[in-house]
């Protein structure tokens, strides 16, 4: 019975501390719920290479990707995109040569998933493109 | 060059033929001249030039590129100034390159021997001998090795193939690999060996194989195909360096398993400016989609003179890359299409260089290019990945 009142008490101390201020109970709340991971320069830097690197012309045109510029395409985020990064990250299998950690973008019906190499190995690392009812269209090594 | 160990036996020979200084460049004949060499026979000395290399069996790199410079008595031109691309190569029993020669020399088959004795530790006399070799050290018995299974047909009077040492034995006192040696000899570029250096028979292009090292030839640069514009690039030492990489990638090998990516450093000697590649050392793991460091390496590994890296991608563009890593979707394998140019990884590895040395130049070779490149994050930041695509003069 003792233990209650404590209980109430940290969680109202928890959910009153400053907004944006790390606690244990918001880093597993955040945990729990975030689902699309965040941008990463190298993984949008694979996605301006494809779209606009001479070399990736073929692969474009394969994918129907040709006409999009680096400008069209946005980061997936929770709010408004958390279904269809639970379906591309469930979905996809990650070679396990190294670690490595995947960024989401889209642009007009197209799903772009970067996967980041993250440790020492120099490699290449998988770039895959989706339609909008998530068939892989191709994987570009970059 | 400091950064070398000693050479293994091939080539050494040559090393000590080789001419230091710039010799004059009139000596040789003008196309469709018709000197008579004889007239100035063994007075005056033409120079001509190789690009080796060779496998090094000790120390922290793979392989020795030079740049040589041959000087030829006027006896041994082609009367009409004809030139050849002549190839020597010496595989071990595993049919692998242990060494390379690519010479721009006149047509004539005393060019072709004359080269070939300073080239190979088998002169007459010679007290570089390695295992039978001792026995077959003359010209004349190498000549008449036609009987050997693995000889091939290269040429007037340059039927090349000898076994030079006993099977098994390890290595000589002096690095040679002792083993089953074939030591071919070719004037044709694409007969028997399809890495190293090739022109494509153009002549200009030939030329240019020793334009510019101040080796002695009269060919005007501006009409050398080869020719980037890029000082490293058009470096004779970067050139034979991209050439012996390039070749150890082995990226006509249909087994892409079989294919792996190579890598050195450019390095500018402090001394005479000139350049050249110091392959990455045997700690590094090669495979045909990755390079992977040695554990602990950092930036201050890099060797003190090296401008740049460069290393290879044994891939086409838009080539089915089935032994880079793949990715599965809904359980179904998902092989990548290799995009040509530096990987990503490539261009963070590039970040990571440029931080330490800003100027550090990165270069990487696949089958259809030389792309240079540079770092996108820091310390340049920037959307440009490329910086200049080159063509593979000759390989």
């Amino acid at each position: 019975m003792l233990n209650y009142p404590w209980i109430i008490l940290s969680l109202v101390g928890l959910a009153s501390a400053e907004p944006g201020t790390p606690t244990a109970f918001t880093h597993m709340k955040l945990a729990s719920v975030e689902v699309c991971p965040p941008d990463q320069p190298r993984a949008r830097r694979m996605l301006e290479r494809y779209l606009t690197a001479p070399a990736a012309t073929g692969l474009r045109q394969e994918h129907g990707t040709e006409g999009i510029s680096p400008s069209d395409v946005h980061l997936l985020v929770d709010s408004s995109d958390s279904a269809a990064c639970r379906t591309l990250i469930s979905g996809i299998g990650l070679p396990n040569d190294t670690p490595r950690a995947m960024t989401i973008y889209s642009a007009r019906g197209r799903y772009f998933v970067a996967a980041i190499n993250q440790g020492t190995v120099v490699t290449q690392n998988p770039f895959m493109v989706f339609d909008a009812n998530f068939s892989l269209l191709g994987v570009a090594g970059m | 060059m400091g950064h070398y160990m000693s050479s293994s036996a091939i080539f050494a020979a040559a090393l000590a033929a080789a001419g230091c200084g710039q010799l004059p460049t009139d000596a040789r004949p003008s196309p469709g001249s018709t000197p008579d060499p004889h007239s100035v026979a063994d007075i005056s000395e033409s120079v001509f030039g190789c690009r080796t290399s060779n496998v090094q069996l000790a120390g922290p790199q793979r392989y020795h590129y030079s740049w040589l410079r041959v000087r030829l008595p006027n006896s041994v031109i082609a009367r009409d100034g004809q030139l050849i691309q002549y190839k020597l190569i010496v595989a071990n029993e595993g049919e692998a390159a242990v060494g390379i020669a690519n010479c721009t020399i006149p047509n004539t088959p005393e060019a072709m021997r004359y080269v070939t004795e300073r080239l190979l530790p088998l002169r007459q006399g010679s007290s570089r001998t390695i295992g039978r070799s001792r026995e077959i050290s003359a010209w004349g018995s190498i000549a008449s090795s036609q009987g050997n299974t693995n000889s091939t047909e290269v040429g007037p009077g340059l039927r090349l193939s000898i076994a030079a040492a006993p099977s098994g034995v390890g290595a000589s006192a002096d690095g040679w690999p002792l083993g089953q040696v074939t030591i071919w000899a070719s004037p044709d570029p694409y007969g028997v060996y399809t890495g190293g250096w090739q022109c494509n028979g153009n002549p200009n292009c030939a030329d240019a194989s020793h334009g510019d090292s101040g080796g002695g030839d009269a060919q005007d640069p501006g009409n050398d195909p080869c020719k980037t514009g890029n000082p490293v690039m058009d470096s004779p030492g970067v050139q034979q360096g991209m050439a012996g990489m390039w070749a150890a990638s082995d990226p006509e090998k249909p087994k892409q398993s079989d294919r792996k990516e190579r890598g050195g450093w450019i390095i500018k000697d402090p001394d005479t400016n000139e350049l050249s590649i110091q392959e990455l050392g045997s700690d590094w793991v090669s495979a045909p989609c990755s390079i992977t460091p040695p554990p602990g390496f950092t930036t201050n590994n890099i060797p003190d003179h090296a401008i740049g890296w460069i290393h290879t991608h044994p891939f086409e563009n838009g080539e089915i890359a089935t032994t880079c890593p793949s990715t599965t979707w809904k359980g179904i394998t998902a092989y990548s299409k290799y995009i040509g140019g530096p990987s990503d990884d490539d261009v963070h590895a590039a970040d990571t260089y440029e931080i330490a040395r800003p100027t550090f130049q990165s270069y990487v070779i696949d089958k259809n290019q030389i792309t240079r490149f540079k770092g996108t994050i820091a310390p340049n930041p920037g959307a440009d990945v490329l910086l200049a695509n080159y063509g593979r003069c000759g390989y």
